[in-house]
């Protein structure tokens, strides 16, 4: 089921594209503050990308300007074939902070995401994305009652229940504990080489990187700029700690080192 | 600890009794002006036993919710508006602003030659009290929506009046019903004012009707009457608040 999808995925247009994207804050009294310096990658339909970088290296940052959440001093990000100028439902994203409306019970957070401009929302979708995800048996229960796990599970099915075509996701396992983040991690693949969506994921951690992506990229900090990329070309099913995964961490250090 | 607080409650009325007992003797106060709690009780059933009690407090509450209703609508719309709109706020905030450090009472005589002597005039002053109350706490409330929660409403394509309903509501909503229990505290605050002037029902016309009278016991029912009903209410609403609102509060894990 599981296949390479470096190899599988070369596209000619590609699905995102950040060319020279500069973010400049500009703050009362002091100097402007350069976050990202002429950022240009591309995100091949179906890819999943990694970005990797110390904090302050701007990758959050990239990821709001890819969600149209905010605007870029200077270059342009293109989604499809539409230059991005704000959110837009093409592109889902998943939160560190989950993100999930505390008023609304796990199904009802789903019903939210799968809720069409117009028209009824399918129920059938509904439970499908709480199937996949495994909070089906969950689904009536509220936010506060779940785990970080769980939250993030739900906030998952809600992004794909959206039906974007590219998800965004920032540091989504980032504030849960080991053996929870692998779970989510593998879930996460199981439900990208089903589904081929395009991924764009932020991580500060080598190993999350290294195991995920097709493509890590590499950036700087003071200014975010990009350092280099890095392409893994380890086949589906990746095993955690091989030999193959920890050539790629290896050449990944060994490029943070320089 | 609760125990203790009605300990310590039913102590200071002892005292206040023995105070009383031990004046009945040495007369070092004139009693005429400081009734003992026994003396307020006695009045209070007599008041009850005659059904005049029950109406002013009937009186007193109706104008006090009446009130509040009135003033619900326009905070609420005005308090998501301004925090939430760059418009309204441009438009409605410096005129509310500048009206909000207005005592109500400096209002009332005003109010009084808009509205006639009758009931409008009150449950208006009323409003006015309560409107200022609900707007500040709904607009607090609506400023400080969880930003990431507002990023996700519009990523996942909740706009227009449909990011009003289903997210600024919602997410108010617990802060509405603050509103609507501070709101009432302010109405029965300033609820005695209105029925000074011109009433001839309610437990602030009991007040100043008794003070005619020089019946300070009546004046003790009625004041105390006045703070049981404002406790009484704000303690259902809080239990109300909760049972609501569970999906609030912290994580269970």
């Amino acid at each position: 089921m599981v296949t390479n999808p470096g190899t599988h995925f070369v596209e000619k247009t590609p699905k995102l594209r950040f060319d020279r994207v500069d973010m400049v804050f500009h703050r009362p009294n002091q100097a402007p503050a350069q976050i990202l310096r002429s950022i240009s990658f591309d995100v091949g339909e179906g890819e999943f990308l990694c970005l990797l970088g110390p904090s302050g290296c701007g990758k959050s940052t990239i990821l709001n300007i890819a969600a149209g959440l905010i605007r870029p001093s200077a270059g342009t990000v293109t989604a499809g074939s539409r230059v991005v100028s704000g959110p837009g439902r093409d592109r889902g994203v998943v939160f560190q902070e989950y993100a999930l409306f505390p008023w609304l019970t796990v199904r009802e957070n789903v019903v939210l995401g799968a809720k069409p401009e117009r028209g009824k929302v399918d129920d059938a979708k509904v439970d499908h994305f709480l199937t996949v995800t495994g909070m089906y048996e969950h689904r009536n229960k509220y936010p506060r009652e779940l785990s970080g796990g769980m939250k993030q599970r739900a906030a998952i099915a809600r992004t794909l229940a959206n039906d974007p075509e590219i998800i965004l996701m920032d540091e989504p396992f980032g504030a849960l504990d080991p053996y929870t983040r692998e779970a989510l991690q593998d879930q996460l693949i199981e439900l990208w080489s089903a589904s081929r969506k395009t991924i764009l994921f932020v991580t500060h951690s080598v190993e999350e990187a290294a195991y995920l992506a097709g493509t890590v990229i590499l950036l700087k900090a003071h200014p975010g700029e990009l350092k280099a990329v890095v392409r893994n070309e380890v086949a589906w099913p990746r095993e955690r700690a091989s030999d193959e995964l920890i050539g790629i961490e290896r050449a990944i250090r060994s490029v943070e080192r320089s | 600890m609760r125990i203790y607080k009605i300990c310590t409650l039913v102590l200071f009325i002892a005292a206040w009794q023995a105070l009383d007992l031990l004046n009945s003797d040495l007369k070092f106060y004139n009693a005429l002006l400081f009734p003992s709690p026994l003396d307020i009780a006695g009045r209070a059933a007599e008041l009850w036993s005659t059904g005049a009690l029950q109406n002013h407090i009937l009186a007193s509450v109706t104008r006090v919710f009446l009130g509040v209703l009135i003033a619900f609508p326009p905070a609420v719309v005005l308090g998501i508006g301004i925090a939430r709109s760059r418009i309204v706020e441009v438009v409605f905030e410096p005129l509310i602003e500048l009206v909000r450090p207005i005592p109500p009472l400096a209002v009332l005589p005003m109010f009084i030659l808009w509205f006639g002597i009758g009931e409008l005039s009150k449950l208006m002053f009323i409003a006015f009290a309560a409107f200022y109350v609900i707007l500040t706490t709904v607009m607090l409330s609506a400023a400080n929506i969880d930003v990431v929660l507002v990023r996700a409403a519009r990523t996942l394509g909740i706009g227009g009046w449909r990011f009003y309903r289903e997210i600024v509501f919602p997410a108010v909503s617990p802060d509405l019903f603050v509103g609507v229990r501070l709101g009432l505290s302010a109405g029965f605050v300033v609820i005695v004012a209105s029925e000074f002037i011109a009433a001839d029902v309610g437990l602030g016309y009991m007040i100043n009707y008794a003070r005619a009278f020089f019946r300070v016991s009546d004046m003790f029912v009625g004041a105390l009457t006045i703070g049981l009903i404002g406790y009484g209410v704000n303690v259902a609403l809080v239990a109300i608040e909760r049972r609501l609102f569970s999906w609030r509060g912290g994580d269970e894990r």
